[in-house]
């Protein structure tokens, strides 16, 4: 009984200690890229609010996706901060799926909002998460989509990258380089299927050869010789010069491939070139920077995108202020500067979300950051292709079904790819898929 | 009278086990008959009937047979073949296991190993440190062999995961057969010794009778746990390429968390509910009457 006694005050003192103690913990899970692995050591190492402790899971950008995306649907409060990008931002801030961050940003001090300075954010990143104005996330770094190229290969080859390249241009050099026997890959790009991982490349191909998902009236258009194109060239070239283990390779494959120095082209988003700037690379000093591909359509066709953060609304008020303090910490100026500090190659530094970085010495002499800027400037979202879409959204279609139809779609790709199933099966299933949908959800009239 | 009067001390019991095991597929039922996408919450959640079914089990474009059916077609692969598989080498591992030799102890827990690893670690393992072609083992081998190595988890997707299901489930096998060898009792050995049996007779004609029902066990347990097998998948093949490694349970989890589409995954769970129980008793009953006909 004694014991029973013993034991009861115990657990009684535990719980009123807990209660007296009492910490917010905020959970926040990011995308698997270079840049947010840099903000989470950093965020372990330097960011200090008294109470609160930040948990950071860092998981691979399928997984996030389909987790948050589950999440913010259910109402669940597993993560408090959500890690997204213009895609989602704009279907849940309709959905009141994320926390409008203005009453936030309001209720800040004078001198707070100073050190913040809202207005260095770049307004079309801002723009691209915001809702009637309103801001639902804030942009931590953004991108656009560029060529990146040996240029230690293509000077042993002999060969030149035009500084506006075709993709027929691409893929004749990616050929030319691409030699087996000493091991090196011709070009490299997002095999792994997934609508924001193949799928980001692949729909900027369609783009580029003037293809359409839709036509005005929501009638698939995938059946069309633009996109028969645009599906073979993304084939030939993965399986005429590129990797081996084509499906396999998300882009942190490609990085690696490329920081080998074994692979003469790279497309993917221009905030990839840093890495392969960085210190461990031994590419260093020795990549080319070129405008994404085009063909048909002459002009806008990369690809846009940011990773921001928002809220989750259904978290409590004392975890969603906590969340709220370090988004401001992590898209400071502040921030930026101690990435460039501690790594001075700007590897580690989120490029494209505040105008003030590239004033940061490191930017400025970046041999990636004038084509980074100017690949920035050539792209319009709301423009998406070369006739007239009833969507917008560079690589995807923004709507909320885009998500699965979009994976789909790079499912069959990757059927495609490897031999699997024809180009005409693979292109029937695409556009019966987003026909139906287009019925099924109300789109088609 | 007694009976009577028994009823009410196990009904607390039987709502409870109604309650945890029956509600969750009630539920799911329920929702196979919807019409509930998570991602559209300003479309309404409508009821519609068998229409979700329907979606998976129409064929519009006979003889092209929809993606449903691969995905069935495959879970039998998958499952048939890692079982036959798991079944035949975990017996003969048994075997030689049985044997009285220095080291056998430890040769039993190192065979043991892959069972109590992780399955997602596991797949992450074989994939990126031997399947890969450029850095792992099989890569560099097949390199150094002056030999061009296949991208298996692109090409073959369905050997790898019915291969790592196989070197995953294969030691449970082993621990089910080799507990009923070692059941079977030491006079017997001794009299087939006597009786001049060679190792052919004595292992099929008299061990492998005498544990049929270990073996029984170990196939009803190995069908349930492989049936349902997601995580190994999810980190080799991912279901790809396409869909040509997607089993029903990983085609399930994509309706929900990928296509939030509540109602259709509603339907293809309930589906392959239907489809498990069915296989599950057919086995069972086979087994028995064999079971029956040896004893």
């Amino acid at each position: 009984m004694k014991r029973v006694f013993v034991f009861g005050a115990l657990l009684a003192l535990v719980l009123a200690g807990s209660q007296v103690f009492a910490d917010v913990t905020i959970n926040i899970a990011l995308a698997n890229n270079p840049i947010s692995q840099a903000l989470s050591k950093l965020a372990a190492d330097n960011y200090k609010a008294a109470g609160v402790t930040v948990n950071i899971a860092v998981l691979p950008e399928n997984d996030l996706r389909q987790k948050l995306t589950t999440e913010a649907s259910t109402g669940g409060t597993t993560y408090d901060m959500f890690f997204i990008g213009p895609y989602e931002a704009s279907n849940w801030a309709k959905n009141g799926w994320l926390e409008d961050l203005e009453p936030y940003f309001k209720a800040l001090p004078a001198k707070t909002l100073a050190w913040y300075d809202r207005a260095d954010l770049i307004q079309g990143m801002v723009g691209s998460v915001s809702l009637k104005g309103d801001a639902y996330a804030i942009p931590f770094y953004g991108e656009s989509s560029f060529i990146m190229y040996n240029k230690a290969l293509f000077a042993a080859k002999g060969l030149k990258m035009p500084d506006q390249p075709t993709w027929d241009q691409i893929y004749d050099l990616a050929k030319k380089i691409n030699d087996p026997a000493k091991g090196i890959v011709g070009m490299t790009m997002r095999g792994a299927p997934g609508w924001g991982m193949s799928g980001a490349p692949f729909v900027t191909i369609v783009n580029a050869f003037g293809g359409r998902f839709y036509d005005m009236n929501w009638k698939a258009t995938v059946d069309t010789p633009e996109q028969r194109a645009a599906w073979k060239m993304y084939k030939n070239i993965l399986r005429d010069a590129g990797q081996k283990d084509i499906l396999s390779y998300t882009y942190n494959e490609c990085i690696a491939l490329m920081q080998s120095g074994k692979c003469g082209i790279y497309y993917d988003a221009t905030s990839i070139a840093p890495p392969l700037e960085s210190a461990g690379s031994l590419v260093k000093g020795k990549v080319g920077y070129a405008m994404p591909p085009h063909e048909k359509m002459t002009t806008n066709t990369a690809w846009l995108w940011n990773w921001s953060m928002g809220i989750n609304p259904k978290s409590s008020d004392d975890k969603k202020k906590a969340v709220f303090d370090f988004m401001l910490w992590a898209t400071s100026k502040d921030f930026i500067k101690m990435t460039v500090d501690t790594d001075p190659t700007g590897s580690s530094t989120p490029p494209a979300s505040r105008s003030s970085t590239y004033k940061l010495a490191a930017y400025k002499n970046a041999p990636y950051a004038a084509m980074t800027l100017k690949t920035l400037q050539s792209t319009d979202f709301t423009h998406p292709t070369l006739q007239p879409v009833p969507y917008t959204g560079l690589q995807y279609i923004a709507i909320p079904e885009f998500a699965d139809m979009g994976t789909q779609m790079t499912q069959w790709l990757a059927d495609y790819v490897v031999d699997k199933i024809t180009l005409d099966e693979a292109i029937t299933k695409t556009n019966d898929l987003f026909n139906q949908v287009a019925k099924d959800d109300g789109y088609q009239k | 009278m007694r009976k009577k009067s028994d009823i009410p001390f196990a009904l607390p019991a039987i709502i409870v086990v109604a309650l945890m095991t029956q509600i969750p597929f009630l539920l799911t039922i329920v929702y196979s008959t919807l019409r509930w996408n998570l991602a559209r919450p300003d479309l309404p959640i409508k009821f519609v009937g068998l229409d979700n079914y329907l979606f998976f089990l129409n064929i519009p474009h006979f003889p092209a047979v929809p993606e449903f059916y691969s995905i069935v077609w495959q879970t039998i692969l998958i499952t048939g073949l890692s079982l036959v598989l798991c079944t035949v080498t975990g017996f003969l591992v048994s075997i030689l296991l049985d044997n009285k030799v220095p080291g056998v102890n430890f040769a039993r827990t190192l065979m043991l190993g892959p069972f109590f690893v992780m399955s997602t670690a596991s797949g992450v393992i074989w994939k990126t440190t031997v399947f890969n072609t450029t850095f792992g083992w099989y890569g560099v081998i097949f390199k150094a062999l002056g030999m061009t190595p296949v991208d298996l988890v692109s090409y073959h997707p369905l050997f790898v995961i019915i291969f790592l299901f196989w070197w995953q489930w294969m030691p449970f096998f082993v621990l089910v057969i080799l507990a009923g060898l070692q059941g079977i009792p030491v006079e017997l050995n001794d009299s087939m010794r006597i009786d001049g049996t060679n190792w052919l007779q004595s292992t099929f004609l008299v061990k492998l009778p005498l544990i049929t029902n270990h073996m029984q066990v170990a196939i009803m347990l190995g069908l349930v746990f492989i049936i349902k097998e997601f995580g190994l998948i999810l980190v080799t093949t991912a279901g790809g390429p396409g869909t040509r490694s997607y089993t029903l349970p990983y085609a399930v989890y994509m309706q929900v968390f990928n296509a939030s589409n509540v109602g259709r995954a509603g339907a293809l769970a309930t589906i392959t509910v239907l489809l498990v129980l069915i296989t599950v008793n057919v086995l069972y009953r086979s087994l028995k009457k064999r079971g029956e006909a040896v004893a």
